[in-house]
């Protein structure tokens, strides 16, 4: 396996794990993570509370 | 000092927009009542130690529906939070009604300042209120406001600020409604049968006239002796047999003889028709109302969908997607000398995947900046007043439009919007109902069919609008023949909003949280999703071995072939539009994300063109149209369905509204292709 690929390969993981992360935080905030209104959908005082906006 | 300031009025009386505008925030602003369904706190952008709730929109201050609850339990303290102040945001233009709830909120004792919002609109339509005078007649401050202005709302908050940091206040509440002699007495009376189970925290008179409103969250709050509550009945039963009137009615109607008394001081009503009423002869006119909403909606979809909208999707899909990022990609692969397995799955598994999403994107731009449009300037809450004249026919009321409308931006949202509605069982129906409509997640499947089989009809996407509403009907229709879903029929009081200009930054705040939501999906969910089906479409046994397989022997094509035969009778019973349909259920863009990945490398996507174009080589018309309705109408996505699971408040309805949806759309998509292949 040649370094081109290694460094394309790290890439994809990378961002794959920062997916994770962000949907796992997104989660842990109270926010429905495929709800298009976020901190919009009525139910954001739980997100101020938390300081996230 | 934390100073603690409350956004309180009626539904629709500009909330939001001043909580924005204080705040610095970008909460949903609609142009219609019931948007706020729970309180939202921020700080005061220009003093931190200031939090400001915006609380749901209230007609009177009583317990009843769950948006009045949640108001009236955090202005009465419950649940260790009560504010210093009370802003009071009052529809100018609305005045005689908005000011019955201001009377009862000068009664909890909290420090009240009237907001009066909406003034340009008094002066448009020719009325006269005198600010000054008003002040003087209730004896409270009172500021001019116009909050889609940002006008006079910082010089009232810094007022209620500056009210607020006092720290012992004394009641400030100085509105005294001046009740009938009769009344009077009998309130006075009330107080001395149970004064001493009143607390501190609120003036006496709002627990009298909530005792002889029989309330009955004041009757257990102060805990009265059953000695008590009959000398306290005897005292009500006296008094309305000396009024001739329910004790309820005789307060409602000396607080409307008080607030009439008042606006005799400050208020002169022009006698002429305004521009709302005039154009409202037309837009709800008992026959042209219907036939207007659907050219409206045609219009939306035909410049959306089939003109303006296409140009941008087209080049996104054909020259962004289509050429140059793949081209891109693939020399800067080359040059870096990657694996050829990485070429495919960055160009035909990533690419594919998020482009075929993103390539949508002008589109849903185009559609959401028109939707808001309508929304804004007031039309939209015209067509749930218009609906509600069908709606009621078959289980549901106008109030159910509001989660419906809600739910073409997304059905989170739309589910949670049915609390307002009092019935249990309409309740229920527009939750299980309310995702039937084409969401901003479903739009790049209506538009893959549209574009790729049915040339970008304008007509194909407008019907699929037309199918949700249908759906809605027709489930409303069913679901109310459940022995668990009567409906008692209430009456539907909806307050239509003047007409206004549409404010640009509101609709390019609206459309553009609904397009970044979109990107950020794109990126996110899409992105990892994308990945995930080129690994399985990619990857599985073949002669004993595990290893990259033509996607006909992947694993994702053993998974699909299990499920397709379901489909068979819908006209799409190939692996790949099962395994597609599956992926929706974790978020509706998938369907067209996956199904770009699986064609990508099968069908030589690059050489055939886009996702669209693939599929009309798969696909009969027929079997298009069976696909696009069965995954509009079936179960809803994770998110959607963990909402409903929360506002039904119980896992057997949540498996019910699931077994719903996904039998009734089986059944429409069959019934449709079958009759459409007969036909055809």
């Amino acid at each position: 396996m040649n370094i081109g690929t290694i460094v394309v390969i790290f890439i994809i993981v990378l961002l794959l794990a920062l997916v994770v992360v962000y949907l796992v935080k997104q989660k842990r905030a109270g926010r429905c993570a495929s709800c298009p209104y976020y901190n919009n959908c009525g139910k954001s005082s739980q997100c101020d509370d938390e300081g996230l906006r | 000092m934390n100073v603690s300031l409350a956004l309180a009025g009626n539904p629709n009386s500009g909330k939001t927009t001043v909580f924005n505008a204080l705040t610095g925030g970008d909460q949903y602003v609609g142009n219609w009542a019931g948007v706020t369904v729970e309180k939202k706190t921020g700080h005061l952008k220009t003093n931190k130690s200031v939090d400001i709730t915006d609380l749901p929109g209230i007609y009177a201050l009583s317990p009843y529906s769950p948006e009045e609850i949640v108001s009236h339990d955090f202005l009465m303290g419950k649940g260790n939070e009560k504010p210093d102040v009370i802003l009071d945001i009052v529809d100018a233009s609305n005045i005689e009604r908005n000011l019955y709830l201001t009377t009862q909120l000068a009664e909890t004792g909290i420090p009240l300042i009237i907001v009066l919002n909406m003034m340009d609109i008094v002066e448009r339509h020719g009325d006269r209120l005198d600010a000054k005078k008003l002040s003087e007649a209730l004896g409270v401050p009172v500021f001019e406001a116009s909050a889609l202005r940002e006008q006079g709302i910082a010089t009232a908050a810094e007022r209620a600020v500056e009210i607020g940091s006092v720290k012992h206040k004394p009641y400030h509440a100085r509105i005294n409604v001046k009740f009938s002699e009769t009344t009077q007495a009998a309130l006075k009376a009330i107080i001395d049968v149970a004064s001493a189970n009143m607390p501190k925290t609120r003036p006496q008179i709002h627990f009298a006239i909530d005792l002889f409103e029989r309330n009955g969250t004041a009757q257990s709050e102060l805990g009265l002796s059953g000695l008590q509550m009959e000398s306290i009945e005897r005292i009500i039963t006296d008094c309305e047999k000396a009024l001739g009137d329910d004790s309820e009615s005789i307060i409602a109607k000396e607080r409307y003889d008080f607030i009439a008394w008042v606006l005799d001081t400050c208020y002169i009503k022009s006698e002429r028709e305004n521009f709302s009423d005039k154009i409202d002869r037309v837009v709800t006119n008992r026959f042209l109302a219907l036939p207007i909403f659907a050219a409206v909606m045609f219009l939306v979809y035909y410049i959306s969908v089939a003109t303006v909208g296409a140009i941008g999707t087209n080049w996104v899909n054909d020259v962004l997607f289509g050429e140059w990022i793949p081209a891109a990609l693939e020399k800067g692969l080359t040059a870096i000398n990657a694996a050829s397995w990485l070429h495919s799955l960055i160009v035909d598994g990533i690419v594919a995947g998020v482009g075929a999403v993103l390539g949508f994107l002008p589109q849903m731009a185009v559609l959401f900046l028109l939707l808001s449009l309508l929304e804004d300037c007031g039309y939209m809450s015209r067509i749930a007043f218009i609906l509600d004249r069908v709606f009621r026919k078959f289980g549901l009321s106008g109030k159910s439009f509001i989660p419906f409308l809600v739910s073409t931006g997304c059905g989170v949202p739309g589910i949670m919007a049915a609390r307002p509605i009092e019935d249990e069982s309409q309740r229920r129906i527009t939750i299980i109902s309310t995702t039937f409509m084409p969401c901003s997640a479903k739009l790049p499947i209506i538009a893959m069919i549209a574009g790729g089989l049915f040339g970008n009809s304008a007509g194909v996407a407008f019907s699929a609008y037309l199918a949700g509403i249908a759906s809605i009907i027709l489930s409303g229709l069913i679901l109310k023949g459940f022995k668990k879903l009567k409906v008692s029929q209430m009456p539907f009081v909806m307050e239509l909003p003047s007409y206004h200009a549409p404010r640009a930054l509101n609709i390019f705040r609206h459309t553009w949280n609904q397009l970044k939501a979109f990107i950020i999906k794109a990126g996110t969910i899409i992105f990892a999703a994308s990945v995930i089906i080129w690994l399985l479409s990619n990857f599985g046994f073949e002669n004993g071995t595990f290893g990259m397989v033509d996607s006909e022997h992947s694993i994702l094509s053993y998974i699909g072939r299990v499920i397709a035969p379901i489909f068979i009778p819908l006209g799409f019973g190939s692996w790949q539009m099962a395994v597609a349909t599956i992926t929706g259920l974790a978020a509706k863009e998938n369907v067209v994300s996956t199904l770009s990945v699986l064609f990508s490398a099968s069908s030589g996507m690059a050489s055939h063109g886009n996702i669209d174009t693939v599929l009309s080589s798969h696909l009969s018309a027929a079997a298009a149209y069976s696909f696009l309705l069965f995954n509009l109408l079936c179960a809803p996505c994770i998110a959607a369905i963990s909402a409903a699971s929360r506002e039904l408040g119980s896992k057997k309805w949540t498996a019910f509204a699931i077994a719903y949806q996904t039998g009734f759309a089986y059944v429409i998509s069959f019934l449709v292709y079958t009759v459409w292949s007969a036909i055809s």
